[in-house]
């Protein structure tokens, strides 16, 4: 059945230049315009209505297909990228759609579940950070993740190795945007592990230093959350650390076994769409709070035990002060 | 000999007189226009200077469609290029700005044959306005409102349409 009407439409675009040799006004629709204009046009769109368009029909998916156009959108979206050799992903089209979106809420299954073996053993991150739109920072940076050293502590990736660095002019944290794309060169798979805007902004007194954070949170309930952050100086513009680490509900590092596990997790689950920074930003308060939460319970409850200790160690000094005083 | 003149004629041009050249449409509509103005068209340059008497043929371009390209040409060549900093020039720029806004206010149709003509007749100002126009109407739009506004059908098989919508999941919707 779907082969007969697109041998009529063959047919028909057959006509075509007939038509329009004989009246000028019949090729006046969008997909009549010869392929290098439409290129012209595609050159001015951004990725996501160019994904749009090379959905809507056949026609427009090959012209939407041009890996330059894929190419330069995505360099001037990351422009870390550069450094990336093209063998390490399939494609940018596909690295756009892996990394543009932010990974959804719920694409994290329990990290337990994932046999080690699939973990990644290199993990590339490309690292931007803008302000106000000026990009200030361009980083890749490359991750032995194979090793017991990576494997056993903490999950922490660093774009910034030296002492840091100073922008040209002060620094509002708030207006920084930060991208850390992580990828996985054998399987050229990625994921967004920032929420591009900050989702909390807190100054640290005794320093003096601010930290702006980027954390995606996911799995539900407690779940973990991608922490990036950047800590600076904003009355110097000083840029110190540009990190990324993997908190659970708890608070407490992953370990890099479990990091990797949830990052290849992310890599292979679904993608939000708009509004995404949006609910990263609720998402991360509730997990904030839920933390807190958590927090709180605990500390009750420890101190219910701290209750019932000492009360029986009382009992038990009440007890032997009767004893000594009734022999 | 006819082509050297009328080269000096481009650059010399600005005084009380103009130089003007007549072009003629698909449907043998006759448009006097100032050489200036004409000659931001690079195919309509390439004629002048290689000379020819009785009105400049343009077969690919329709009446409706070239008054409004050579609209865009009058305005556009009566502004002086090298813009010095002072408040006329950027009274002028805004003026032009709007102008260019008003004139693509058309129907798809028309905005498409503007492209063809202006891509045939190699006005690049031309062609870079058109082509925002209808870059900016596709932005921030999904497929489905896509196809509803150029008016396209959907020609993919089910299974296209999945493995399209599973590899661009969230990046549009």
């Amino acid at each position: 059945m779907a082969t007969a009407p697109r041998a009529t439409a063959i047919a028909d675009d057959r006509c075509c230049p007939a038509a329009f040799a004989a009246d000028g006004d019949a090729a006046t629709a969008i997909e009549d315009l010869p392929a290098d204009v439409m290129a012209l046009v595609l050159r001015r769109l951004d990725g996501a209505s160019l994904a749009a368009l090379g959905c809507s029909c056949a026609a427009f998916r090959d012209l939407a297909a041009d890996p330059d156009a894929w190419r330069a959108l995505c360099l001037a979206l990351w422009p870390s990228l550069r450094d990336v050799p093209a063998a390490d992903h399939k494609g940018h089209r596909r690295l756009f759609a892996d990394a543009f979106p932010l990974p959804s809420a719920a694409a994290s299954p329990a990290p337990a579940l994932d046999p080690a073996h699939r973990l990644p053993a290199r993990l590339v991150s490309a690292v931007d950070l803008h302000h106000r739109g000026a990009g200030i920072m361009s980083r890749v940076v490359e991750t032995d993740a194979a090793s017991g050293w990576f494997l056993g502590a903490p999950f922490r990736v660093d774009a910034l190795v030296q002492e840091g660095f100073t922008a040209p002019a002060p620094i509002a944290p708030a207006e920084l945007t930060l991208s850390w794309v992580l990828i996985d060169p054998s399987t050229g798979r990625a994921v967004n592990a920032s929420s591009r805007r900050p989702v909390s902004v807190e100054r640290r007194w005794l320093t003096g230093e601010t930290v702006a954070r980027f954390a995606v949170v996911l799995g539900g309930g407690g779940g973990v959350a991608l922490d990036a952050a950047v800590t600076c100086d904003e009355r110097l513009g000083h840029v110190r650390e540009v990190s990324l680490c993997i908190v659970d509900g708890e608070g407490s590092g992953v370990s890099g076994r479990d990091g990797l596990a949830v990052v290849a997790a992310a890599m292979a689950g679904a993608r939000q769409g708009r509004g995404a920074e949006d609910a990263a930003r609720l998402r991360y308060e509730e997990f904030v709070k839920g933390r807190a939460a958590r927090k709180e319970r605990k500390a009750r409850r420890e101190g219910f035990i701290d209750l019932c200790c000492s009360s029986v160690g009382a009992a038990a000094f009440l007890g032997f002060l009767v004893m000594l005083t009734f022999r | 000999m006819a082509a050297a003149d009328s080269c000096d004629g481009i650059s010399t041009s600005g005084g009380g007189w103009e130089k003007t050249v007549t072009l003629v449409s698909s449907d043998d509509a006759r448009f006097e226009v100032r050489e200036a103005a004409a000659s931001l068209s690079q195919t309509v340059r390439r004629m002048i200077r290689a000379g020819g008497d009785g009105g400049i043929p343009l077969p690919k371009v329709d009446a409706r469609t070239l008054s409004t390209v050579l609209e865009y040409c009058n305005k556009h060549a009566a502004v002086p290029a090298p813009a010095p900093e002072s408040s006329s020039a950027e009274a002028a720029a805004v003026d032009l700005e709007w102008f260019d806004k008003e004139l693509m206010h058309v129907d798809l149709a028309t905005l498409c044959s503007l492209i063809r003509a202006a891509d045939y007749l190699e006005v690049a100002g031309l062609l870079d306005l058109t082509c925002k126009t209808v870059a900016d109407m596709i932005k921030s739009k999904t497929a489905e409102e896509i196809r509803q506004m150029f008016g396209i059908q959907n020609d993919f098989t089910p299974e296209e349409e999945e493995q399209l919508s599973r590899e661009n999941a969230g990046v549009f919707e």
